[in-house]
């Protein structure tokens, strides 16, 4: 062996161990595109799932939360399967600050986790975990309501995560570790009604004052008052909430909420009043009222229609409110300006049906009615909420937009260039 | 509040004996030692390494380096450039000593120093392995000392109610309670109230008392059965505490009831995670150390076998409390 040979082979030698260490780095550092639902129990429909995608997608945009849904039905321990789960898929390996939440939902075991990632310990506690599970989540769950569970608790995470940004309770420079456990479990109890019965409320008197109609709402949420029928509804309202699943959880927010808002106000109109705030913080909806039997009653249908409220839990108009636009000088003159509204017609989440569709506007030249159900937008089948809204409102001036109606069991095809945005 | 504020406060309203109050005071004053710095064990071993590598060197240098002036001269004489560079064949004689130490370098320095570094890597991989044995048990001590951090808040919350009479209770709890049938705690839940505090002051000194004796990780498979055993006494008193609560609805609904009930299933389930976490760990170094060849490394290292939790340890068995 000469010696140029003996060099060579030294350093082939070398160069190959170097390799055998690198290519183990790399191989770590090999990874997928992560879905934020994973459905393996198969307890989720269509629009479900793609609301609650979507919901979570906005929750990582605005507030840098990975949170991830997982159902199973071969986890024997779910908690223990909650923290493997959460290091398998390195939850909150997509948030910058490595914020993760991962919900373990086992309906043969009839369970349900959140598990919390380890810098998120310290604004999701365990006790306030358990308690959005319990008084949100689950109540929903019993009504066989399993995304709208999932999404109206997200709305008390987001609550949350806004307090902590305004206190700084955030930690903002963390990376994705696995969870210790933190989080808490409770029983899922999905389609499974509630036995036993609730202690009877008392009943809660509308006044001839509509801001005192408002006190008495807010005092009945106060005590846990769940009841459809109060005296203080309107009629419509009292309709609308016998199917209404209303939460221990969302009660205490209406009461938390209104502590914060000033100015309290009202303007009376014939037999339409509306109760209203200042415009920060802008979680202070307004109350629209109805003079019903002599008395200021909440009319939350109509309410529940003109009042929507976006990813922060702020409230908006975006379509004026026809009959109460009186106390809003404002908000009507850009609606007929045509500022906030481009479609003109508004739909149900839970069942895409369209519930109003304003005279005049582009939705009522499209051809759309009360009462059509949304079966497809674009090339979309059984589209979510979100996704008509994208398709409605990404789309560009002058483009053929295609929804697709169910009326009275037919199918009907209604199409028209998009109006400009 | 910190706890000693709280149990000062219960000794001073007599719901803490003055025994128990300085039990719990002791006891949840230990914490959790950090492991001492850079362990010696892998300095001694840099030294080793570095003591080789020195030896190594100086052996190379001397067998490149002619032997000395005049035992060269009186070999060779005077080197003749002509022959000793320009034989066709041959290596000249020039050279002869750096092939030579060329060859000693292949056959005997680089395998040496290879041999090295392999070992060395297998010493760091037992190292670090044994490094996470320590952090994993440094979590599950943390999270014991985490619940047992709960009990003074839990004793006080339960002991308000104890004392609390009609009236007071349904001012404590919201307005709602004046639908249900509040009550203050009978004869027989006060005395079982005041033996509970007695068992949970007395088990939590004790189980504390076996977690200062482990250092590092534990050693012994009975040590820890036996801290296990205690931790889990001492959570069964815990929960006996709360389940004082299920035959009053008044004291069952009360937030601070829910809170603490989430903290203790939340500390209780941060404990079993860490126990995986710690079984991971002493298992897949326990594996290491009695593999070959690394087992040869870790005799010589003095690293020991560790203890681990029995494989059942997951499953529980306290009293379930449910609050609705």
């Amino acid at each position: 062996m000469t010696r140029r040979e003996t060099l060579l082979l030294a350093v082939a030698l070398l160069l190959a161990l170097f390799a055998a260490g690198y290519s183990v780095t790399r191989f770590e550092n090999s990874g997928y595109e992560p879905a934020l639902l994973e459905d393996r129990a198969k307890i989720f429909g269509m629009t479900g799932s793609t609301d609650v995608s979507d919901y979570h997608q906005a929750l990582l945009d605005d507030y840098d939360i990975d949170y991830r849904v997982v159902t199973t039905n071969d986890a024997p321990d779910l908690n223990l399967f909650a923290a493997k789960q959460f290091e398998a898929l390195s939850s909150g390996s997509l948030s910058t600050s490595g914020r993760g939440l991962l919900l373990v939902i086992n309906p043969q075991s009839n369970l349900v986790r959140l598990e919390v990632g380890r810098n998120l310990e310290g604004v999701y506690t365990d006790s306030f975990v358990a308690y959005i599970e319990k008084n949100q989540m689950v109540p929903f769950f019993r009504k066989n309501r399993v995304a709208d569970g999932i999404l109206a608790t997200t709305e008390l995470i987001i609550s949350r995560a806004q307090e902590a940004n305004r206190s700084g309770a955030f930690d903002v420079s963390g990376v994705a570790e696995p969870s210790t456990g933190a989080g808490a479990v409770t029983q899922a109890n999905i389609g499974v009604e509630k036995t036993g019965k609730a202690p009877r409320m008392p009943n809660v008197a509308a006044s001839g004052s509509p801001v005192e109609s408002v006190h008495a709402y807010i005092s009945a949420m106060e005590r846990g008052n769940a009841r459809a029928d109060l005296d203080i509804y309107s009629e419509a309202a009292r309709e609308m909430l016998k199917k209404w699943v209303v939460t221990k959880a969302q009660m205490r927010n209406v009461v938390r909420e209104h502590r914060k808002c000033s100015g309290e106000r009202f303007s009376i109109q014939g037999n339409m009043a509306v109760v209203l705030y200042d415009a920060e913080p802008r979680v202070c909806n307004p109350y629209l009222l109805r003079m019903e039997g002599g008395k200021w009653r909440i009319d939350f249908a109509y309410m529940q229609k003109y009042i929507r409220f976006d990813t922060d839990n702020h409230w908006h108009m975006p379509w004026g409110a026809k009959e109460f636009a009186f106390a809003f000088p404002e908000k009507s003159a850009k609606s007929s300006s045509g500022d906030d509204c481009r479609w003109c017609f508004t739909f149900r989440s839970e069942d895409m049906v369209i519930v109003s569709v304003d005279s005049g506007s582009v939705g009522e030249k499209m051809g759309l009615e009360e009462g059509d159900k949304i079966i497809e937008a674009g090339e979309m089948k059984n589209p979510g909420m979100r996704q008509v809204f994208n398709y409605l409102y990404d789309v560009d001036e002058g483009e053929i937009v295609k929804i697709a109606v169910l009326r009275g069991g037919d199918r009907r095809i209604f199409s028209c260039p998009a109006p400009p945005e | 509040m910190s706890y000693e504020d709280r149990i000062a406060r219960m000794r001073e309203q007599g719901v803490l004996t003055q025994e128990q109050a300085e039990r719990l005071s002791r006891s949840l004053g230990y914490t959790p030692q950090a492991k001492e710095p850079g362990s010696p064990k892998q300095r001694r071993l840099w030294l080793a390494v570095a003591l080789v590598s020195v030896l190594a060197a100086l052996f190379f240098m001397l067998s490149i380096i002619p032997p000395s002036p005049e035992i060269a001269a009186s070999a060779a004489q005077i080197q003749d450039v002509r022959t000793s560079l320009n034989q066709p064949e041959e290596i000249g004689q020039m050279s002869n000593s750096l092939t030579s130490g060329l060859s000693v370098a292949l056959f005997i320095i680089i395998p040496l120093l290879l041999l090295l570094v392999w070992f060395v890597s297998l010493h760091n991989g037992l190292v670090s392995k044994e490094e996470r044995v320590f952090e994993s048990w440094a979590q599950v001590e943390s999270n014991y000392q985490r619940r047992s951090e709960l009990i003074p808040n839990m004793i006080e919350t339960v002991s308000k109610f104890m004392r609390f009479e009609q009236q007071t209770l349904t001012a404590v709890v919201d307005e709602r309670s004046e639908a249900m049938a509040p009550g203050a705690f009978s004869e027989e839940d006060a005395a079982t109230f005041r033996s509970t505090v007695e068992e949970i002051s007395k088990r939590q000194e004790a189980s504390t008392e076996m977690l200062k004796d482990i250092k590092g990780a534990p050693q012994s498979e009975s040590g820890l059965e036996n801290l296990y055993a205690a931790q889990q006494a001492l959570g069964a008193s815990m929960h006996r505490i709360l389940a004082l609560a299920e035959n009053y609805p008044v004291l069952r609904s009360a937030d601070q009831m829910q809170t603490l009930q989430a903290e203790l299933e939340g500390s209780e389930n941060r404990i079993n995670i860490a126990r995986m976490r710690f079984n991971e760990a002493a298992a897949a170094f326990n594996a290491a150390i009695r593999r070959m060849p690394a087992s040869l490394v870790a005799s010589m290292g003095g690293f020991k076998r560790k203890a681990y939790f029995e494989a059942d340890a997951g499953a529980d068995k306290h009293v379930k409390v449910k609050f609705e």
